[in-house]
């Protein structure tokens, strides 16, 4: 193992962890309930470590991408179901992160929104384009450790860290009202949901494959979903706790990513604030690739064309008009002038959805013999596994009702 | 084949289940809801967002891009909240009030409106 591509790859991972949906709910569940849901962050990683894991294991061992693997395992009627499902939820997800890589474009250059996200959409076809894809993936991650300034902002704040660490114990609020009640089990279904989107696993395996991983690589996955994920998440609990100390009191439930910055502009002044915007917007335009790379990914897995950043654009002409396509798509979305938030609340919605689906036949072959062999779950792997499948399941199929209750959080 | 034919029966009974626990919640949601609260939550935090940003402004410490951009979506936000009320409700008056002033006002005059808007949804809340 080379330490340096070991601590690279970490990095990457901790830069890329917070995307659009986890910046905007972490910030309001911290002005909304104060610490009383950084459990749910702490939950939500765990569940995305192992998951996460899982995927880069099968895709070292059985030296397949995981939709490959739905498609000839599950079946076409159900693989065509998870295809659908996670494509429609990773095409809201990508218009959201464009939507608002675009509004932090408008908040620092003054420039109008639209024209901003036509631009984003150009830079992001340029750089899949241009850059292979370990640097693709690393450009945006490494850039995204501008972030890091959100934990550097929460300690300069000097915030009560002993009711901080209360926060990682499980908990609900005391003296919360019927309706508040619903909306606290709403941020919690949310923030499961952007923790655990469904794309960080497509795009994650469909990586080890295009890195060319093996059996070699396993202890290089294990440390990157488990260190990686965990200084991520991080990120997000610095980003609610900031808010809970700050916004609160002046009665803001941060609403745009633009606010959110706030966080660092209070205790570090200008510089804080754009040092903020930077590293907001080269994490949202990394999960906007993320998220359209996805797509194509599964796609071109499920139907079995040539596939992959490794080759030439040229070289996979189907997949390659199949991520340019989605990235036009998700600006099309973007340009009819929706509500990028209400964009962001949707990314969410359909992506709890989606999350059984996906994890389901990735814990079936995680755990098969026939093909993961000695690398197979252990017993500890398939307990959490199967734990969080049922979290999962129980997420999805409360997320609409509390949707509609709550009236996307707003109740 | 069984274990496609097994996971089709998980996913099935899954969908009847989340179809039976929507139509309930839906049946629960006819009943009587708080329409206007949703409006004046958002409203309230716009304005409470915008006397932030006027207030850091006044200090000097935001680039005049972020100032303009972040006032200019507040405003919107509340205006578009705003069209969402009964031209005769009581929080209509301090909606219009919230609307009548300027991009650059000043934060406390913000501040008194977000604060009359939070006790209007604190009503709304225990109603």
């Amino acid at each position: 193992m080379n330490p340096l591509e070991i601590t690279l790859g970490i990095l990457t991972a901790v830069g890329g962890f917070v995307d659009i949906s986890e910046l905007v709910f972490a910030a309001q569940a911290g002005s909304g309930y104060g610490y009383a849901l950084i459990w749910v962050f702490a939950f939500a990683t765990i569940g995305i470590m192992a998951m996460g894991e899982m995927s880069g294991r099968v895709a070292a061992v059985a030296k397949q991408p995981v939709f490959n693997l739905i498609r000839h395992r599950l079946g076409l009627k159900l693989g065509l179901v998870t295809l659908i499902a996670s494509l429609v939820s990773n095409l809201i997800t990508c218009a959201a992160e464009i939507g608002g890589a675009a509004i932090i474009l408008h908040l620092l250059t003054g420039a109008p929104v639209m024209l901003m996200a036509v631009m984003m959409m150009a830079v992001l076809i340029g750089t899949i384009w241009i850059l292979p894809f370990k640097w693709i993936e690393r450009s945006y991650g490494l850039l995204g450790l501008f972030m890091l300034v959100f934990a550097v902002a929460l300690i300069k704040i000097h915030p009560p860290w002993g009711a901080i660490a209360g926060g990682f114990v499980p908990q609900v609020p005391s003296g919360l009202s019927t309706t508040e009640l619903i909306r606290f089990a709403y941020f919690g279904v949310a923030i499961v949901s952007a923790v655990m989107f469904p794309y960080e696993v497509y795009f994650y395996s469909s990586g080890g494959i295009e890195e060319g991983w093996g059996v070699k690589d396993l202890p290089v996955n294990r440390l990157t979903c488990i260190v990686g994920f965990a200084l991520g998440s991080l990120l997000s609990i610095s980003i609610l706790s900031s808010s809970a100390q700050l916004f609160t009191p002046l009665l803001a439930d941060p609403q745009l990513p633009g606010t959110t910055a706030l966080e660092v502009e209070l205790p570090m002044g200008r510089a804080g604030l754009l040092l903020a915007l930077v590293g907001i917007l080269f994490a949202v335009a990394g999960a906007a690739i993320e998220t359209c790379l996805a797509n194509a990914y599964s796609v071109a897995q499920f139907f079995g064309w040539e596939w992959g950043r490794h080759k030439k654009p040229w070289e996979t002409p189907r997949f390659t008009l199949a991520w340019i396509a989605l990235f036009l798509a998700g600006l099309a979305i973007v340009l009819t002038g929706v509500d990028v938030m209400k964009l962001v609340e949707f990314a969410i919605l359909f992506s709890v959805l989606v999350l059984p689906l996906t994890y389901l036949p990735l814990l079936l072959l995680a755990s098969d013999r026939h093909f993961m062999r000695k690398h197979r779950n252990g017993t500890l792997a398939n307990s959490v596994g199967w734990i969080y499948f049922a979290v999962i399941v129980v997420a999805a199929l409360a997320a609409v009702p509390l949707f509609l209750l709550t009236s996307g959080g707003q109740t | 084949m069984r274990l496609e034919r097994g996971i089709n029966d998980i996913v099935g009974a899954g969908v009847k289940a989340a179809l039976i626990l929507l139509l309930s919640f839906l049946a629960a949601c006819s009943s009587g809801p708080r329409t206007d609260l949703p409006a004046i939550r958002g409203m309230r935090s716009a304005a409470a967002e915008w006397a932030l940003v006027n207030r850091e402004a006044a200090r000097g410490r935001l680039t005049p891009a972020y100032t303009a951009g972040m006032r200019k979506a507040m405003r919107e936000e509340i205006a578009k909240q705003a069209r969402t009320l009964a031209p005769e409700s009581p929080e209509a008056a301090a909606v219009a009030a919230l609307q009548a002033l300027p991009p650059s006002a000043a934060p406390g005059l913000i501040m008194r409106q977000a604060a009359a808007l939070k006790r209007i949804e604190a009503a709304l809340e225990s109603a």
